[in-house]
């Protein structure tokens, strides 16, 4: 269930400008902080849990009454006619946006809920380096991965490596391109790199074409030189799906 | 100091510790040195409160890394430097309450001997945890938290990156000739070392201030058989640098 | 006539020795004067900012205190973000790269959700309640009534001369402004904004301003409470006038006894908690860093396990004052002596077992269940006080005046701050409450309501001893009323807000929230105005008070045997204690010409209260 594991940093992350929930079903919130404390914080609800860099910490809710149904043609969720939203909120005190680390909380009828399910997992609308920096973030790899210069983690770090040549325990050197990555992705264990050990999960099956090309592109433009071209690479295969779709293809930035 | 010494006698000038006046505000100088003393206690509960902190930390953490704060504590420290600085502060503590005790009795050169012997104790102590802890562990690169090596010969430091401990991949080194594989969280057991023991360092090198300004005034005459308020004070404050490393010594080096 | 009997405010030979009398004095009176007008100046700084800051919540947006300096540079995870790391933005400042790019504004689009608006930061907003609180906590509200009015009149109350260590009295003083120095200079850097409870990670991360200097200026103004605490225990152990048995201290000194116990024995941990943070900032040394293994909760056991008991360090001297105050201007004896002077030690022993109440949403469930129910405890000994307070006016011949006045505002406003403890005290009410304006509203009331009300009254009450002067009381009355009134406007609102789930800490806040915003921005003008003119009202009065006599109140406790002003050694002779402290019905008060004071009718007196 898409909701039911998020990490509060999620919640007003631009994955999902709604935080919806299906009706008439108990969802546990199992949540995280990459940064300092927050706290999440649902007044209709009555519920409140701190959220913790170090460690997962839980709360569940079952909501009764449903908020927002689905606009099959504006692919929104809206406001029900007659009802007040529900408010997330973050309850403890965490720097500069504190205040605006919230979100509306839409409780929908389960099949409005599969709807709007559906289409935020359509990411068709996202530039390839954004998409790539929230999949970094979502599928993990963060957790091994730095993006800084010479950031020490379990797997090396994503800074400056694209168009250098590595070398591996199990292989001959090879330049980092897009086939490489796709191929560390899909296959870690194929190349190894020099200094670690075959520690990264496969993500065959895990991950589509874009998925991998984003990804690609963000490690791209996390190589100060290859910055640019990685954005313009972005901008250009935005442009040629919007020429494929025809006019009027992707909406605006409304609900992705 | 024009006073006469009558009970004598002979005419002499007081000596201060004879001609003491308490202060405009005290009915007798008994109730002043009860005021002190009680004093004195107050501060030490606040020191107890405060070293208190420490163990709290070290506790949760203990409570949080069992195995690796075992292996740390065997690992970073060598219980044989902790058993000695242990037996010179309970040595000191003891001349220093010879130190009292001559001060009851009048007997000033007593009084300074042991004062000498307490000192020697206390630089000793603090020669040794400099000379052969401290100095040898920040060479090593064995300092708190983001400051720590993994590497046996320092260089590297663990990075402070979200969430994570990152030590590099070549971790198990030995040395001493024990094979020795480090813990994730050694540096958090070496925060903890270095926090209390630092405090606890300072603490006694304030002993040593203090206890050099009893010896200025034992050789200015100003401790005698009804006077020694200060020595006795400073001899409670000593017993607590000494109480607290008892708790410290068997926690960090022999768990 | 010696030296020692002149007043302790008369001024000396000359401009230069008399300036000397003061910075190096050892007279408790003078220290305590000056205490005095640090802590007045502190109220006034950290009001200023109180009211800056109900000024911003005006309105649901930023209004007054948008800032550019704030403005996020970059957002996570982007390259603009990365770029931003890069240029020297260290892991410290990974706080402001809030992935979210679309803030929102209290407006909302017709599908529900919120209107967005440029980024900019709310810095200003969140270093205005930082300051405000950390101002008011640590240099305002915990030194006001101990080192202030305690440490002018405690000694004299016991017939003392002086406190038993005079020079670590002046020290505590020193100390005191060391610690203001580092607030100020950690206020000219730029601010702190990481709330006065200092939350780990985020302040041994954050790099707004100087948090490590702020930090520093609470540990060291530690010590000056400790200095303090120390030194009226003794006084209170050793110094009291012969004759006077514990049971014969003025119910002011037994709460300001309680006081200093807690001083002394939590404000280490305190200390060594923010010691700990500035290892944290410096050295990272990582026990309360996450991302170094270590854990913030162990942070916030140890902030609460002192700054619990602190409330009541804040609270227990407003007890006493209202104590005094009462027994006094209602001439009656007060009610239920023993079991106000022992509750007030009941307080500060529970204190120390409740602290994990402010955790409920981040601790255990199981820890708190037993902290939920020691918490209720508390109320106990209070509850004894407070019934006992309305006791003693019961059928008392009660005097309006400025003092009086404030008591019964005490009262009111106390009885409502506490009730509303138990309620957060409960598990399942505070999760739904904590870190709401209720919990703001609550702590008001009893910080605001509770002492500060007991402060001015004490102030009105005591102010004709030490200054030797007397205050206009008609408009020291009218300020009053409008500073009771102004205090519930803006804070009882509050209490509504909260329940309704209005979290604090919020710069920018949902629109249906701002009328009731409104109303409590408009009471803070009022408490503004109120404070102004109860200022105005000293000012006259030192300029050209009339001249006040020993005992303008007919108070029965030893500092109205003294003159006003007291003389430097407040007594000429050690005086012999031949009442007790509130024996009304009794005793003649000194200095009061019996002709005018007629004692009660004694059969009249037995029939309404029974034999004491
Ligand atoms: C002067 C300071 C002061 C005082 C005296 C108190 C008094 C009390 N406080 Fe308060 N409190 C604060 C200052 C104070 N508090 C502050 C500053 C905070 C917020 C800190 C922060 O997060 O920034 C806070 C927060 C706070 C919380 C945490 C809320 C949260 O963050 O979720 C809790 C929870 O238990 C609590 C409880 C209590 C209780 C039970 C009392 C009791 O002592 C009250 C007892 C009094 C009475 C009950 C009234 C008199 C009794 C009667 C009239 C008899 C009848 C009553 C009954 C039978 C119940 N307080
Ligand atoms: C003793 C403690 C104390 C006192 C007296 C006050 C007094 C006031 N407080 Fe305070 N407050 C706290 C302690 C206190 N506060 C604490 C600890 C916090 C928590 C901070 C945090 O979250 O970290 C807090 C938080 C806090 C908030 C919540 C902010 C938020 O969470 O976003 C608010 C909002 O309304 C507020 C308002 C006020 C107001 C209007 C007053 C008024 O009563 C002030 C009245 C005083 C004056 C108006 C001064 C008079 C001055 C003049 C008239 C100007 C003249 C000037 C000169 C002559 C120089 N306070
Ligand atoms: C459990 C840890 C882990 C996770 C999760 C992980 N990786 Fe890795 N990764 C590694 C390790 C270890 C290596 C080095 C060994 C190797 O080359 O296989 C590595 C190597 C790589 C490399 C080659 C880097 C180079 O410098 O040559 C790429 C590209 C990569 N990972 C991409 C990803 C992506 C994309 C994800 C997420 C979808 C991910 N990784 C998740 C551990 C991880
Ligand atoms: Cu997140 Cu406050
Ligand atoms: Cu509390």
């Amino acid at each position: 269930d898409g909701a039911n594991s998020l990490q509060t940093e999620r919640v007003s992350d631009i994955e999902t400008s709604l935080f919806a929930l299906p009706v008439d079903k108990p969802v546990q919130f199992l949540m995280s902080s990459q940064d300092v404390i927050h706290s999440f914080y649902i007044p209709g609800f009555r519920i409140k849990r701190d959220v913790f860099p170090n460690r997962y910490t839980k709360v569940w809710a079952h909501p009764t009454v449903a908020t927002h149904e689905w606009d099959p043609v504006s692919k929104r969720a809206v406001l029900m006619e007659g009802s007040e939203p529900f408010y997330l909120l973050c309850a403890e005190y965490c720097g500069d946006q504190h205040s605006q680390m919230g979100n509306i909380v839409a409780v929908m009828p389960q099949a409005d809920y599969e709807a709007w399910l559906a289409e935020q997992k359509n990411t068709d609308a996202i530039p390839l380096v954004e998409l790539g920096s929230i999949l970094y973030q979502a599928k993990g790899c963060a957790s091994c991965h730095g993006i800084t210069e010479g950031a020490l983690r379990t797997g090396p770090t994503w800074y400056g490596i694209w168009g250098q040549t590595h070398q591996f325990t199990n292989a001959p050197p090879t330049v980092v391109d897009e086939n490489y990555i796709r191929e560390s992705v899909l296959n870690p264990g194929a190349k190894i790199l020099q200094g670690y050990t075959n520690a990264m999960p496969q993500y065959q099956g895990q991950l589509t074409d874009r998925e991998i090309i984003a990804l690609a592109k963000y490690i791209k433009s996390l190589t100060p030189e290859f910055a640019e071209e990685a954005q313009q690479d972005s901008v250009e295969e935005m442009e040629a799906r919007q020429a494929e779709e025809g006019e009027g293809g992707t909406e605006g930035e409304g609900d992705m | 100091m024009t006073a006469v010494d009558t009970q004598h006698g002979d005419k002499r000038e007081l000596l201060p510790y004879e001609a003491y006046v308490p202060g405009h505000h005290w009915r007798n100088a008994e109730d002043e040195a009860e005021g002190a003393k009680l004093g004195m206690w107050l501060f030490l509960s606040t020191e107890v409160l405060l070293f208190a902190g420490f163990f709290c930390a070290y506790a949760a953490f203990r409570l949080m890394y069992p195995e690796n704060w075992h292996s740390a504590s065997a690992y970073y420290l060598n219980w044989k430097i902790g058993a000695a600085n242990t037996v010179v502060l309970l040595l000191s503590s003891f001349t220093i309450v010879l130190a009292i005790r001559a001060a009851q009795q009048g007997r000033r050169g007593m009084i300074m001997i042991n004062l000498i012997i307490t000192q020697i104790c206390a630089l000793f102590f603090l020669v040794v945890k400099i000379g052969w802890e401290y100095i040898p562990k920040i060479e090593k690169g064995k300092l708190p938290g983001a400051w720590f090596s993994y590497s046996p010969h320092g260089g590297e430091h663990a990075a402070v990156e979200a969430g994570q401990t990152i030590m590099p991949a070549a971790a198990a080194v030995a040395e001493n000739g024990v094979a020795f594989v480090p813990g994730a969280h050694d540096h958090i057991f070496l925060s903890v070392y270095w926090i209390s023991t630092a405090t606890h360092g300072f603490h006694v090198f304030v002993g040593v201030l203090v206890i050099f300004w009893a010896m200025w005034k034992t050789a200015k005459f100003h401790y005698g058989p009804n006077h020694y308020t200060s020595l006795e004070n400073i001899g409670l404050y000593w017993h607590l640098v000494d109480v607290i490393w008892i708790f410290l010594f068997p926690l960090l080096y022999l768990v | 006539m010696s030296h020692h009997d002149v007043p302790y405010l008369a001024p000396k030979d000359n401009i230069w020795q008399t300036i000397m009398s003061w910075v190096v004095t050892y007279d408790h009176k003078k220290i305590g004067v000056m205490y005095l007008c640090a802590v007045l100046l502190m109220f006034f700084l950290g009001g200023v900012f109180a009211l800056a800051l109900r000024m911003e919540l005006w309105e649901p947006h930023k209004t007054v205190m948008v800032d550019e300096a704030g403005e996020v540079v970059a957002i996570a995870g982007t390259p603009e973000g990365t770029a931003a790391l890069e240029a020297g933005a260290t892991t410290e400042e990974r706080g402001r790269f809030f992935p979210n790019i679309e803030l929102i504004t209290g407006e909302r689009n017709d599908d529900g959700s919120f209107k967005t608006e440029p980024i900019t930061g709310n810095n200003i907003y969140n270093r205005s309640f930082t300051l405000h609180g950390t101002i008011m906590v640590f240099l305002f509200i915990i030194p006001s009534v101990p080192a202030a009015l305690g440490n002018i009149f405690l000694p004299i109350m016991l017939g003392a001369k002086d406190v038993a260590f005079p020079r670590l009295n002046l020290a505590s003083w020193y100390v005191y402004i060391f610690g203001g120095i580092f607030a100020l200079w950690s206020l000219l850097q730029g601010g702190v904004e990481t709330g006065w409870t200092f939350y780990t990670p985020y302040s041994s991360t954050t790099n707004w301003g100087d948090v490590t200097a702020m930090v520093l200026a609470a540990f060291i103004l530690g010590f000056s409470s400790i200095f303090t605490g120390m030194n009226f225990i003794v006084t209170v152990h050793k110094l009291r006038v012969p004759g006077m048995g514990w049971f014969d201290m003025p119910l002011f000194v037994w709460a300001i006894y309680a006081t200093a116990i807690i001083q002394v024995l939590a404000t280490p941990v305190l200390g060594i908690t923010l010691l700990m943070i500035v290892f944290e900032r410096l050295f990272q040394i990582g026990i309360f860093d996450p991302a170094l293994g270590g854990d913030p909760v162990l942070y916030q056991h140890f902030f609460w396990f002192y700054s619990h008991p602190a409330v009541y360090i804040m609270i227990l001297p407003g007890f006493g004052i209202v104590s005094e105050l009462l027994s006094v201007h209602c001439r009656k004896k007060i009610f239920g002596y023993k079991a106000i002077a022992f509750s007030s030690i009941a307080i500060a022993a529970i204190s120390f077992l409740v602290w994990a109440h402010h955790m409920f949403t981040a601790a255990s469930p199981a820890a708190n269940v037993v902290f939920s129910a020691l918490t209720f405890l508390v109320a106990i000994p209070t509850a004894i006080k407070v019934f006992n307070w309305v006791s003693t006016m019961y059928k008392a011949s009660i005097v309006w005046n400025t003092p009086m006045l404030y008591s019964a505002f005490f009262l009111f406003c106390f009885t409502i701050g506490g009730l509303t403890g138990p309620p957060l005290a409960t598990l399942s009410t505070d999760i739904h409450l904590h870190d709401t304006y209720f919990v703001v509203a609550h702590f008001h009331y009893v910080m605001m309501g509770g002492t500060v009300l007991a402060f001015i009254g004490g102030m009105h009450h005591w102010w004709p001893k030490f200054t030797g002067k007397m205050y206009n009381e008609f408009w020291a009355s009218v300020a009053g009323w409008i500073v009771f009134v102004g205090f519930n406007v803006t804070f009882f609102i509050q209490f509504f807000m909260g329940t309704q789930g209005m979290p604090r800490r919020y710069a920018t806040y949902l629109e249906h929230f701002e009328l009731m915003h409104q109303i409590s921005t408009f009471g803070s003008w009022l408490l503004g105005i109120g404070f102004m003119i109860h200022l105005l009202v000293f000012v006259q009065s030192l300029v050209s008070g009339r001249k006040a006599g020993a005992n303008p109140w007919g108070g029965l406790t030893l500092e109205w045997y003294a003159e006003s002003p007291p003389l430097e050694h407040n007594f000429e002779h050690e005086p012999v204690l031949t009442h007790g402290p509130y024996d009304y019905d009794t005793v003649v008060p000194p200095h009061v010409d019996p002709e005018e004071y007629p004692l009660p009718d004694q059969d009249e007196v037995q029939r309404v209260h029974g034999t004491h």
